[in-house]
């Protein structure tokens, strides 16, 4: 192949871009009609649970400064959430979570929708997410969720106090993301197209053009002798000349 | 065809067979004007010389070269030069058929010494001549490399001042370097979007490792629309707008008027 140029990169994307325009929009194209009309759209609603290890209330946790709360309290604190975050993945909570949706759902079913972690390291919130086909079952589930865990987690630990902070009001699409899909599928469309017509136009090596002769070859090019039928269709095409026959 | 004296052999015509060359009207007037392009150039390109002995080649088969062959040499007729075209392509010929001749005598049974040049002379227009390849013989190559061949063309250059040799290609067989060695040099046809630069560059090392002659290329099948700068010296559809126009007085297009010198 020798020694490939960006400016050759350029000269066939130039001369193909209808073809790459083309792949674009119907790579685009296809991925949007999939995502409308095809994917299934999957919400995801979002409550949450404040823990504390019941040395301070929660009434004071939330309302007081936090200099009368004690260092160590804290510290206690964070380390229980972790622990409550983790309990609450376990195969227990979802058992009873499955009661108290009636049965609506199998265990596996709660086990792949519903997601717990922490807000963050130093957060005492442990958040819920549930992702459902329907907004309004997600929301249930989650405030279900959080509702169940506040009164599991005080008799699997005691003296520990779990409240819902934040419940499930509104649940948003998470999936298919159309817009980013479409692009993304476009851009796709747009380089695979370009590969494989830069495979063709390299395997294909044929003299393009006089110009394209000239440059490539240090021999003087005495003349070019236009195609006859390309002629005949050229002239046709022009206005007045239709009549005329060569 | 032209009805002028033949003074040789009978030109036997097949009519059915014959292609269309810048001497008939049928042919565009842009398509006309590229062989008289062609022709400026060579004859820029051999200005003091006497005769020219152009061998025309191509790297592979199909670039139409025998086309490019007889259009050129019809071209340097019109200017009211002897000019002959000697197909040496003696493994596949295709001038006879291109100009509806018969090919049952030619080159082949020249150099093997069985017939006179002036009794396998084809008098096609006026001033151009053409001598078939004769019947396929088991070594065209040797009879192109041998001294007879370069004592029949020192013969035809004291007659021709325009003699142009279509030969084989030179990817496939060497008898175009064969031929050149008695020449002024080769002239390469490719045509575009159809002949590959691998077959090009073949060719021209073929070439160069023979220490032959390349004059230059001629690029058939080009884009009449095409922008490029060597099409817009000819600005197609102006040109041919005023040769329709001059066709009504008779004035320069080829083949409305026969006599008539361009």
């Amino acid at each position: 192949m020798g020694n490939i140029k960006l400016l050759d990169f350029l000269t066939i994307a130039i001369r193909r871009l209808w073809i790459l325009i083309v792949a674009l929009i119907v790579c685009a194209s296809g991925a949007f009609c999939v995502c409308e009309y095809v994917l299934t759209p999957v919400y995801s609603s979002k409550s949450a649970i404040i823990v504390n290890n019941g040395a301070v209330t929660t009434e004071e946790m939330l309302n007081s400064d936090k200099n009368a709360i004690a260092n160590t309290d804290i510290a206690a604190s964070l380390n229980l959430a972790e622990t409550i975050t983790d309990i609450l993945k376990t195969p227990n909570i979802f058992r009873k979570l499955v009661v108290e949706l009636d049965n609506e759902y199998t265990y596996n079913q709660l086990k792949g929708a519903v997601s717990v972690s922490r807000r963050s390291a130093q957060s005492l919130f442990v958040d819920v997410r549930v992702n459902h086909t329907n907004p309004h079952e997600a929301m249930r589930i989650a405030n279900t969720f959080v509702k169940l865990a506040s009164e599991y987690i005080p008799e699997f630990i005691p003296n520990s106090i779990a409240v819902v902070a934040e419940e499930a009001v509104s649940a948003s699409l998470v999936s298919p993301r159309t817009a980013a899909i479409t692009m993304l599928s476009g851009f796709l469309g747009f380089v695979v197209a370009f590969v494989i017509v830069y495979i063709i136009d390299i395997r294909n090596d044929f003299v393009t053009s006089d110009e394209d002769f000239v440059s490539k070859y240090n021999i003087p090019l005495l003349g070019t002798v236009p195609d006859f039928e390309d002629i005949v269709k050229a002239k046709k095409k022009k206005r007045g000349f239709s009549h005329v026959k060569y | 065809m032209s009805n002028t004296k033949k003074p040789q052999a009978e030109a036997n015509v097949i009519e059915k067979e014959a292609t269309l060359n810048i001497h008939e009207k049928k042919v565009p007037f842009a398509v006309a004007e590229a062989y008289k392009n062609i022709r400026a150039n060579i004859m820029f390109l051999f200005a003091s010389s006497e005769t020219k002995i152009l061998t025309i080649t191509s790297p592979v088969a199909g670039e139409g070269k025998s086309t490019t062959a007889i259009n050129a040499a019809v071209a340097f007729s019109q200017l009211g030069e002897k000019t002959l075209i000697l197909d040496a392509d003696m493994r596949k010929p295709t001038v006879h058929k291109k100009l509806g001749i018969k090919n049952e005598v030619g080159l082949s049974n020249i150099l093997a010494g069985f017939i006179e040049v002036k009794d396998c002379t084809n008098h096609v227009y006026e001033n151009l001549d053409v001598i078939t390849a004769g019947r396929t013989p088991p070594n065209p190559a040797e009879l192109l490399g041998s001294e007879r061949f370069k004592e029949l063309l020192d013969e035809l250059a004291k007659e021709y001042k325009y003699i142009l040799i279509d030969t084989p290609p030179v990817n496939i067989v060497l008898d175009a370097l064969v031929v050149s060695k008695n020449t002024s040099g080769i002239v390469l046809v490719v045509r575009d979007k159809f002949t590959q630069n691998e077959a090009i560059r073949y060719a021209l090392s073929t070439i160069e490792f023979a220490d032959a002659n390349v004059l230059g290329a001629i690029m058939n099948g080009a884009n009449p629309e095409s922008k490029t700068k060597y099409n817009k010296r000819y600005g197609y559809g102006r040109y041919s707008r005023y040769s329709y126009r001059y066709s009504r007085y008779g004035y320069g297009f080829i083949g409305n008027n026969k006599d008539t010198k361009q």
